[in-house]
């Protein structure tokens, strides 16, 4: 759904179009934040819808809202925990990837700080099963790769 | 999803992985042969919290870091140190004493340009002895932050150069004189964040010099100063928007408090305020900007404060701080003791004439009256909210 338009006329917004034909607005100062937009902004000027092919409409509303936070200077070690708190593992990955592409470095970082902390201590069928890797190891491989680095495999916890 | 999560390039992936322990990361080796080098490209070094409870122990840690150190890229920069290492004195013996091979990670890492080091090294034997700071930290000149806690700085021969630093943490230090540390901080120009607790000096010695008289901080934006163990000259860091304090009257030495010209937001963390509540209020005059205060009495030292109803009367100050006046918005106060007499008195003072003040907020144990005796008190602002909370 289209979010409402400023009723400010000093700050101006932008219309951005999702990879699957919705309309979102967003305050020109939060597009700056996403160097992607600015560029195509720069290029397309600021009058005309932006499209963005590879942010879907399910992703944008959160990112906008992080950046709503943002330029009011409201972010806080709260707001990011509630942020996230109840995103599943794809949900953030969808987020991370959008945040990759719009350049938006700020929602980038947070985002690389809350995989690796839902990564920290699992095992490595999960980190594997996160990240979508084949093993192409055969099991000699894998097995002479473990003993060259033992001390990071110890406490390490394997699934069943 | 999996595919588009694959064709992320290895950069990202990296920066991913240096968010994670140094072990997680190198772990990684065996995710697939696309992983198996990635580790050696994270600009991070961050072995966390390691305890070793015997010499074996230690040696397959050490043996860890070495191959680490060895096989990561040459060409990268190492950007952050970190390592959280306890163990007990007599468990680990020559030639492999911790601290000779903690210094030359440490000498290494500074050569690669690190900016950001956070090192603990807890060797259980209380404070008579501290590990020796290497000495290679206080010349790198790309560091941007700083994190120490349970070091012995040694006598400098060489001035400290830290142009680049803007964050600086310091507990449990140890430093031959004031002097020294002063030279410490004058070595660091561009500090923005500093955080000292239990900074303390083999020599006690007044600051006579007339040279630290003027000496100041002047980029610096937050401070976390705790004044309760050792003298700590506060002209350095008058300059401040956002201050933590831990101080009693007792350490209050004579033209001890300087004006904080740009100070909005202040902690102050004392014994008890109906001992020091001279001090808050010399404290508030010194705050001409001051919009959000919280007073917090807590048990500094075990057992030392025993509460004493005579002596302590409350006189009202002969001036009206001007922060009340004009800034302040917020105050907060939380009581150990419960508000009773001269504290009581400052809670009234500063609603009778904090003009612009929207919130205040008391944390008590006991003493539901509290509520009672402060709204029938006069206010000063007609839009203050007051909420008392109760402590069990």
């Amino acid at each position: 759904m289209a979010q409402e338009a400023s009723s400010s006329t000093s700050s101006k917004t932008i219309s951005l179009k999702t990879g699957d034909g919705e309309i979102f607005e967003i305050e020109a100062s939060a597009a700056k934040q996403m160097k992607t937009v600015q560029r195509l902004i720069d290029d397309l000027g600021d009058d005309i819808t932006i499209p963005l092919h590879n942010v879907f409409s399910k992703e944008l509303p959160k990112i906008i809202e992080y950046y709503k936070k943002d330029i009011t200077g409201e972010i806080t070690k709260d707001f990011e925990a509630e942020f996230v708190k109840d995103l599943n593992d794809d949900e953030v990955k969808v987020l991370f990837l959008a945040a990759n592409y719009l350049d938006a470095n700020k929602l980038f970082e947070f985002l690389s700080q809350n995989i690796a902390d839902r990564l920290e201590s699992k095992s490595v069928e999960y980190v594997r099963k996160y990240f979508g890797v084949e093993n192409d190891f055969t099991p000699e491989e894998e097995s002479k790769l473990r003993e060259e680095r033992a001390w990071s495999f110890r406490g390490i916890k394997e699934d069943e | 999803m999996a595919d588009i999560v694959s064709t992320l390039p290895d950069a990202i992936l990296c920066h991913i992985l240096s968010f994670l322990e140094t072990k997680q990361s190198v772990a990684t080796t065996i995710l697939s042969k696309r992983w198996k080098y990635l580790w050696r490209s994270v600009p991070v070094l961050d072995l966390g919290r390691s305890a070793v409870t015997d010499q074996n122990a230690y040696i397959r840690f050490i043996h860890f870091v070495y191959s680490v150190l060895l096989f990561r890229d040459p060409a990268l920069p190492i950007q952050k140190f970190k390592l959280i290492f306890g163990y007990h004195i007599h468990q680990i013996v020559r030639p492999y004493y911790p601290m000779d091979t903690i210094t030359k990670w440490v000498d290494f890492v500074v050569q690669r340009r690190v900016e950001y080091i956070d090192l603990h090294v807890d060797l259980h034997v209380g404070t008579e002895y501290l590990p020796k700071l290497p000495i290679s930290i206080l010349t790198c000149n790309t560091l941007v932050v700083l994190k120490l806690v349970c070091f012995n700085v040694v006598e400098l021969f060489s001035p400290v150069a830290l142009p680049s630093l803007k964050t600086l943490h310091l507990d449990n230090i140890m430093f031959p004189e004031l002097r020294d540390f002063m030279l410490f901080l004058v070595g660091c120009p561009i500090l923005e964040d500093l955080s000292t607790f239990d900074v303390a000096f083999d020599s006690e010695e007044s600051l006579t010099c007339d040279e630290w008289k003027s000496f100041c901080l002047t980029n610096l934006t937050t401070a976390d100063i705790d004044c309760y163990c050792n003298h700590f000259p506060l002209k350095a860091v008058h300059n401040v928007s956002s201050l933590r304090l831990q101080i009693d009257q007792e350490n209050c030495r004579n033209d001890f408090i300087h004006t904080f010209h740009n100070l909005t937001k202040l902690d102050l963390f004392c014994s008890s305020l109906h001992y020091n509540w001279k001090m808050v209020i010399e404290v508030l005059k010194h705050c001409p900007k001051l919009q959000k205060l919280h007073l917090n009495e807590v048990e500094l030292e075990e057992g030392l404060w025993t509460r004493n109803d005579d002596n302590e009367n409350w006189v009202d100050p002969d001036f009206v701080p001007q922060c009340l006046s004009l800034h302040l918005r917020t105050c907060y106060i939380s009581s150990f003791f419960g508000l009773h007499g001269t504290e009581l008195m400052l809670a009234k003072y500063i609603l009778k004439n904090a003009k612009v003040l929207q919130t205040m907020n008391i944390w008590n144990s006991g003493q539901p009256e509290i509520k009672q005796q402060l709204s029938s008190s006069p206010v000063a602002s007609a839009t203050c909210k007051l909420t008392v909370y109760y402590v069990p």
